[in-house]
C-alpha cells in the first residue's frame, strides 16, 4: 500500500475492488476477535478518537440486541477520505462491519453515507458477498456525522445531535446498544484480523500511532487529494508530496489546529490521530485545508468560526448565542481576554462539540496578541479557506477529481 | 454529603428561564445570555432546593445523574 515513501496518493480514477479481487488479495474473512481492537490500540478515525475496544466492550456488556452503524458521513469541509475508501475499497469497510456484527451477535448493520456514489458501491459490494446491510443516504450537513445525529437520521428524525444521559453504546438506535464507528476505523480493524494486531508495524511506529491512515488534503480551486500516510509523517512531507502551496493550514477540520507554513515548528509536526506530544498534530477527522498565500490567522479563525456558526443546530442556548458572537469578536480582533471569556462560556455547554471547536480556535488565536493587533491594524477581512465554496463542490465531487 | 449527585442539564431543552439558578445559587449562576453555568455540579438529592429545581424547571431540562451502583 505504501511503496517506499511515507505518503501514497489514491487514484481517483480507480474502480472499486470486486469481491473476487478482494478475497484474492486478502484471503477469506477470518473469525471475529474483539481482543484485537485492544491489542492493536485502534482508536476512532471519525474525529473523536475514542478507543474501539472500549466501545465494543460497552456494547457487548449492555442490555439489548446491538446495532452496528458504520459512519461514512464525514461532513467536515474538504474531507473526502471516507467517500474514497467506500468507493474504492468497499469490501474493506464491509469486512469491518461484518466482523463487528459477528462480534456483537447482531445482523442489524447500517452504513450512513452522504454520497449516492458511496451507497451504490457499498450496495453492489454487499450483494456480491451476500451481506445484509442497510445503506442509508442522509442529507449532507456538517452535523449529520455526529453519532447521535446519525442515529436520529436513521430513526427518521431530525438529523441533529441529541442530548443523552447515557452513551449510545448503552442506549442508541431505538434505545438499543449501538456501535457507531467510522468506516476507516472498521476497515483498519478488519485488516488487523487478517494480518494480526501488529502487522502495520513494518511501516514504523510513532508513539501510539501504529498504522497508516487516510488523509484528505484540500487546496481551494483544486481537486481534493486523498493520501495514505505512514505513522509519523510530518505535515511538510505530506504537503511536499502533494505539491501543495504554502500559506495557512487547518489540520483536523474545524476542531483542529490552525497554523502557518512559514512556521517551521508547525510544518515539521507529525500527523497523528491523537496528539500527545508538542511536536504532534491531531488529524481529527483526517482532513486538511490549505489557504494558499494567506497569512492572517485571525481571519482564518474568523472564517472557521463563522462556518461553524452557520452549521449550528440551534438547540442549545450558549452555542446559538455564543458562536456567532465569537465570530464577530474574532472579526473585530477583540482582546485576548474577551476571546478567552467567550471560549470559557462555550466549552461543554452544548449537546455536541461544535461550540467546543469554536472555543478551541478562539483559544489558539487568543494566545497570539501580535496576530490580533496586526489584524486590527490592517483591518483585513478575508475568507482564506473558501469553506463555503466547498459546500458547492460537495454535490459535484466526481468532476472535482478530474 | 452522604450521597451527592451530579447536576445534569439538558442543553437542548433549556431555555434559560433561570429557575434552577435562583433555587441553587451556590451551584449555578447565569451567563450573559441567561443560561445556567454550573459552578459546583454536586448536590444533595434530598435538599429541598434541589428537589424543587428538578420539579420546577419549565422545560424539564434539570435533573440529577442517575445513581450507578458500583461504577
Amino acid at each position: 500500500m505504501l511503496p517506499g515513501g511515507h505518503v501514497a496518493l489514491t487514484d481517483p480514477a480507480a474502480p472499486p475492488t470486486s469481491f473476487e479481487a478482494h478475497i484474492e488479495l486478502f484471503g477469506p474473512l477470518p473469525a471475529p476477535r474483539a481482543a484485537l481492537a485492544s491489542a492493536s490500540g485502534i482508536f476512532g478515525r471519525g474525529g473523536a478518537g475514542f478507543p474501539l475496544d472500549r466501545k465494543l466492550r460497552t456494547v457487548q456488556e449492555a442490555r439489548g440486541r446491538a446495532v452496528v452503524i458504520a459512519n461514512g458521513a464525514e461532513s467536515e469541509p474538504g474531507a473526502l477520505k471516507d467517500v474514497t475508501l467506500m468507493t474504492h475499497a468497499p469490501h474493506l469497510v464491509l469486512d469491518g462491519l461484518e466482523l463487528a456484527g459477528a462480534t456483537l451477535g447482531t445482523t442489524d448493520l447500517f452504513v450512513v453515507v452522504e454520497e449516492p456514489d458511496a451507497q451504490r458501491c457499498l450496495a453492489t459490494a454487499a450483494a456480491e458477498r451476500g451481506l445484509e446491510v442497510e445503506i442509508v443516504v442522509v442529507t449532507p450537513h456538517y452535523l449529520v456525522g455526529q453519532e447521535t445525529a446519525a442515529i436520529s437520521a436513521l430513526e427518521g428524525r431530525r438529523a441533529v445531535p441529541r442530548f443523552q444521559r447515557r452513551r449510545v453504546t448503552e442506549r442508541g438506535y431505538r434505545g438499543r446498544p449501538t456501535l457507531v464507528s467510522n468506516v476507516e476505523t472498521l476497515a483498519q480493524w478488519a485488516l488487523c484480523h487478517r494480518f494480526g494486531s501488529t502487522w502495520h508495524a513494518n511501516l514504523g511506529t510513532r508513539g501510539s500511532e501504529r498504522s497508516s491512515r487516510l488523509v484528505s488534503l484540500h487546496v481551494p480551486g483544486t481537486a481534493t487529494v486523498v493520501a495514505e500516510i505512514a505513522p509519523g509523517t510530518t505535515l511538510r512531507e505530506l504537503l511536499d508530496v502533494v505539491g501543495a502551496p504554502r500559506g495557512l493550514v487547518l489540520v483536523g477540520g474545524c476542531f483542529g489546529s490552525l497554523g502557518a507554513t512559514f512556521d517551521p515548528a508547525f510544518l515539521d509536526r507529525h500527523l497523528v490521530g491523537r496528539a500527545t506530544e508538542p511536536d504532534e498534530l491531531a488529524l481529527g477527522a483526517g482532513n486538511i485545508v490549505v489557504a494558499p498565500g494567506a497569512d492572517c490567522t485571525v481571519c482564518a479563525a474568523t472564517e472557521v468560526v463563522a462556518y461553524l456558526a452557520s452549521k449550528r443546530a440551534q438547540q442549545c442556548g450558549p452555542c446559538t448565542n455564543g458562536v456567532p458572537e465569537l465570530a464577530q469578536a474574532l472579526r473585530r480582533g477583540d482582546a485576548s481576554s474577551s476571546l478567552l471569556e467567550l471560549a470559557g462560556l462555550l466549552e461543554r455547554r452544548g449537546a455536541c462539540a461544535l461550540p467546543d471547536a469554536a472555543a478551541q480556535l478562539a483559544r489558539s488565536v487568543a494566545s497570539c496578541e501580535t496576530a490580533l493587533a496586526r489584524h486590527r491594524e490592517r483591518g483585513c477581512h478575508s475568507t482564506p479557506f473558501g469553506l463555503s465554496d466547498l459546500e458547492v463542490h460537495h454535490g459535484s465531487r466526481k468532476t472535482d477529481r478530474h | 454529603m452522604v450521597h451527592a449527585r451530579r447536576i445534569v442539564i439538558d442543553p437542548t431543552r433549556c431555555r434559560g428561564h433561570g429557575t434552577c439558578a435562583t433555587l441553587l445559587p451556590a451551584n449555578l449562576r447565569l451567563d450573559r445570555w441567561h443560561y445556567p453555568l454550573v459552578v459546583d455540579p454536586m448536590v444533595d438529592p434530598d435538599d429541598p432546593g434541589v428537589r424543587l429545581a428538578v420539579q420546577l424547571c419549565p422545560e424539564l431540562a434539570f435533573s440529577l445523574e442517575p445513581e450507578r451502583p458500583g461504577r
